[in-house]
């Protein structure tokens, strides 16, 4: 092993080890504004193009600037109450946080049946859109002939997620130092997209531009448009949930997130939205070259695939992270380039499926949306209701057979038995996949009910399991913060 | 999994930490719970918000 390798190891291993103690409150980075600027540019990914483009499948201008304010809120609301709240409060990541809902091997039957699956799922839609943006920039600029869903989106894809995977595999010093750079540089670039559209559109077309591909019922397709991005705004659940902990303030944790990624999410998705409606496109590389010129066009779309690249590093960080943490020991002896690599082949393997990859984006989102709504509802129960706010810190770190988060070997059946039901009750509700829906979901949506229903149904079995009988640590807490 | 137990330093840097939590930051604003008014309030803003949307809707 070369020294930079040794380098590394070292500092994931302390990331992996120090990352999931209690931070103290002079470690702690962000006020509200550094907060709030902070998730104002993680929401401006490139992934919100293709959601506000989605969004204007079903929905028309106003009516989608209305389903992503709605859906972003409500999808905001309930991640905030699934993760970085509780970890706010304990300066502790929600993988550990988790140990007290879940159980210690029921965190690791989350990270791998959930947060790996979605994971890999965001990041190769990731690595596929800078594909089709080298592709579609090479047909404009150069003249090739390739095909947007064809082999050498697949090939493109493969090469920015093999890039993605010399940063992440060098540790969170570079992927710190990119974003320092990115960040700012893909808000300027969304604000230069929105005056290239100006130019291009004007308001009277937005306002009567039809939706793609609407459904009869009007309401059906609000309530779907709605649905898909309740789904887009839970999934900052994964990322959002341990960035809690480096807060000042409870406030700061709420609102810096709440505001940062409603108003990023905004933003972005309003260009997909608009570029779709009026140029049948929401993938900025299909408009940008036209509308912007060769040079400007390019440049941006050459910065914007960049920007992609190191989104998928920096949001492969944690979730490689998550997995290395809760994958027992096995996992512990892998080096960090082995284990992030075995990861992005995982996300290379769907690249050879962009078809039916970005196809899927919009089941995918909304699927995986119902999923987090139903932890997100168990996590929120068993933290406000069961536990008043108060997790004993020492318990989350002892070996499962002396700690009070033992449940059954590790295992809290009633959360996993709500999780179930949560998905299940979801599906009943919209079944993403069929199109098939209830008229509940066009009133209040799947995720909401979902939520509450998932919530409900794990503070009623968790009861006669372990409340009544004294397990679980639900009962001598001691609130370590409580005043002196 | 990785068990405190298992890393003699960790565990000491750990139990610095309680200590330093216990001693210095109870009581400390940023431990704060979350309280009834700052959850009312979450929810009247995300109410309002919906609101704002849904009237959109309509009225288009």
């Amino acid at each position: 092993m070369t020294n930079g390798q040794t380098k590394v190891e070292s500092e994931i291993k302390r990331e992996a080890a120090f990352g999931s103690l209690p931070v103290l409150a002079k470690e702690r980075l962000w006020g509200g504004w550094d907060f709030t600027w902070l998730n104002i540019s993680l929401a401006i990914a490139t992934w919100a193009f293709l959601i506000g483009g989605a969004t204007a499948l079903m929905v028309g201008f106003v009516e989608g600037i209305a389903a992503m304010l709605i859906g972003n809120v409500i999808g905001g609301a309930i991640m905030l109450l699934g993760g970085p709240i509780m970890t706010q409060r304990f300066g502790v990541d929600h993988f550990t946080m988790l140990r007290s809902t879940l159980g210690k091997v029921g965190v690791a039957i989350v990270v791998f049946g959930i947060v790996f699956i979605v994971g890999v799922g965001w990041h190769s839609i990731l690595g596929l859109l800078v594909g089709r943006a080298y592709v579609q920039v090479s047909n404009q600029v150069v003249g090739t002939d390739f095909e947007l869903n064809g082999l050498a989106v697949t090939i493109a894809s493969l090469v920015a997620l093999f890039i993605a995977w010399l940063a992440v595999s060098r540790g969170p010093k570079l992927i710190g130092k990119l974003n320092t750079y990115i960040a700012p540089g893909l808000v300027v670039v969304t604000v230069l997209m929105i005056i290239v559209l100006a130019q291009h559109t004007s308001m009277p077309e937005l306002m009567n531009a039809s939706p793609i591909a609407p459904f009869e019922d009007p309401r059906l397709s609000f309530a779907m448009a709605i649905e898909f991005n309740v789904g887009a705004g839970i999934a900052w659940w994964q990322t959002l949930g341990s960035f809690g902990r480096l807060t000042k303030k409870p406030r700061v944790a709420i609102w810096g997130a709440y505001g940062g990624l409603l108003f990023g999410s905004m933003l972005a998705g309003t260009v997909g939205l608009v570029a779709a409606l009026v140029l049948g496109d929401p993938d900025p590389p299909a408009w940008m070259v036209p509308l912007g010129g060769p040079v400007v066009g390019a440049l941006v779309l050459a910065f914007v695939a960049f920007a992609n690249i190191t989104s998928v590093a920096s949001a492969a960080y944690p979730t490689v992270l998550a997995i290395k943490q809760s994958g027992g020991k096995w996992l512990e002896r892998l080096s960090w380039p082995v284990i992030t690599g075995a990861y992005v082949v995982c996300t290379m393997i769907l690249s050879f499926f962009p078809s039916f990859m970005v196809d899927q984006f919009q089941v995918f989102v909304t699927l995986s949306g119902g999923v987090l709504a139903s932890l997100c509802g168990v996590i929120a129960a068993d933290y406000f209701i069961l536990r008043k706010q108060v997790v004993d810190l020492p318990e989350l770190f002892k070996p499962i057979h002396r700690s009070s988060y033992k449940f059954h070997g590790g295992i809290n059946v009633a959360a996993l038995v709500s999780l179930v039901v949560g998905v299940m009750f979801f599906m009943y509700l919209y079944n993403p996949i069929t199109l098939e829906t209830r008229t509940l979901f066009t009133v209040l949506t799947a995720s909401i009910p979902t939520t509450i229903i998932a919530g409900l149904v794990f503070v009623v079995v968790s009861y006669p399991l372990y409340i009544a009988r004294g397990l679980g640590g639900y009962r001598g807490a001691v609130d370590m913060f409580q005043g002196k | 999994m990785t068990e405190l137990t298992e890393l003699g330093e960790l565990e000491d840097e750990f139990n610095e930490r309680m200590g330093e939590l216990r001693r210095d930051e109870a009581g400390a604003a940023l431990h704060n719970k979350v309280t009834v008014a700052d959850f009312m309030l979450f929810v009247a803003v995300t109410a309002a918000i919906c609101g704002v949307g849904i009237v959109m809707a309509v009225m288009s």
